[in-house]
């Protein structure tokens, strides 16, 4: 019986480690209940870190369909190396970064903010400086500040190498130190 | 400290020591700069949409699922340059062992046959 218990984790590493194993390996087999169970234990955190970057609810929840509708298309390429809820962060990092890439900067923004002048007002003021930075610019310098990740944690994230990550958050921060010298 | 060098600085890092803070006690234009450049860090840190998923997210999105043969078909596609890559080596195989079955003759029946044929040189066969 001691034996039994001990080697348990050894023999269903994924199934023990990762409560979502049976629910993704019954999706993999088609099984829509499964999966529509695992959008409700993870949609709280899509809709979270999609409304990171963007601010209308609609494209909030556009983006997170997409990750939802892009992690079932390819529900066959995870591998359950690592938990599920990581994979599914990725697909949603990613979506959220096309998506992004895809809405021109003032479009995107606010009407209260693009069609009123208030330098006095500091938050529009920097709503507006980070609105003028480039999508690729944006994504990262949310993930650096607003969810307070390292480098390390975005390149892992995100499947961009670290030092690549580097150069980009630097260079991010360097046209974001431009744009608040240029002024409003 | 130089202007340049303090604001190359704050770039790089939001944390201020003490020749920083004793260059923007005195310069008013760096002050502004790292007045600005805090604003947007709070900003983005703050930027949120805070949207949650409405009751009937998963149910509707349920309904978008391609159907099953969608998924097939996707996964047939993924699949088909290593099934073309498979086909067209079982062909060549096939037709490498048609082409030499008609050429090769049986080592054995070919040593058999001498055996057979030949003449000895003393006059007579065995």
């Amino acid at each position: 019986m001691q034996s039994l218990t001990l080697s348990m984790p050894e023999l269903a590493p994924a199934a023990t480690q990762d409560p979502d194993a049976l629910l993704v390996r019954a999706a993999q087999g088609g099984d829509r209940d499964a999966f529509g169970e695992l959008v409700t234990r993870h949609q709280q955190r899509v809709f979270r870190l999609s409304g990171r970057f963007f601010r209308q609810p609609q494209d909030v929840e556009e983006a997170a369909q997409e990750t939802f509708l892009t992690a079932w298309r390819k529900l066959g390429t995870y591998r359950a190396s690592a938990p599920f809820e990581h994979w599914l962060t990725r697909v949603c990092l990613n979506t959220c970064y096309m998506r992004l890439r895809r809405v021109r900067p003032e479009e995107e923004l606010p009407a209260e903010i693009r069609a009123v002048p208030s330098r006095d007002d500091a938050r529009l003021d920097a709503e507006r400086l980070l609105d003028r930075l480039p999508a690729r610019d944006r994504y990262l310098l949310l993930l650096l500040h607003g969810e307070g990740w390292t480098t390390a944690e975005i390149a892992e994230r995100t499947g961009w190498s670290q030092s690549n990550v580097k150069v980009r958050a630097f260079r991010a921060r360097r046209k974001l130190r431009r744009l608040v010298e240029a002024g409003p | 400290m130089k202007c340049r060098r303090v604001r190359d600085r704050l770039t790089r890092s939001p944390l201020r020591d003490g020749a920083v803070r004793g260059h923007l006690e005195e310069c008013s234009a760096c002050s502004d700069f790292a007045r600005r450049l805090a604003d947007v860090e709070i900003a983005l840190g703050g930027h949120h949409a805070q949207v949650a998923p409405s009751p009937d997210f998963a149910a509707r999105l349920r309904t978008h699922l391609p159907e099953e043969s969608d998924l097939l078909g996707w996964a047939a596609w993924r699949l088909l340059p290593a099934t073309v890559c498979v086909l067209l080596l079982l062909s060549w195989l096939n037709l490498r062992s048609l082409g030499t079955d008609a050429e090769t003759v049986d080592p054995t029946e070919a040593v058999l046959t001498w055996v057979v044929d030949t003449e000895l040189p003393f006059g007579e066969n065995r």
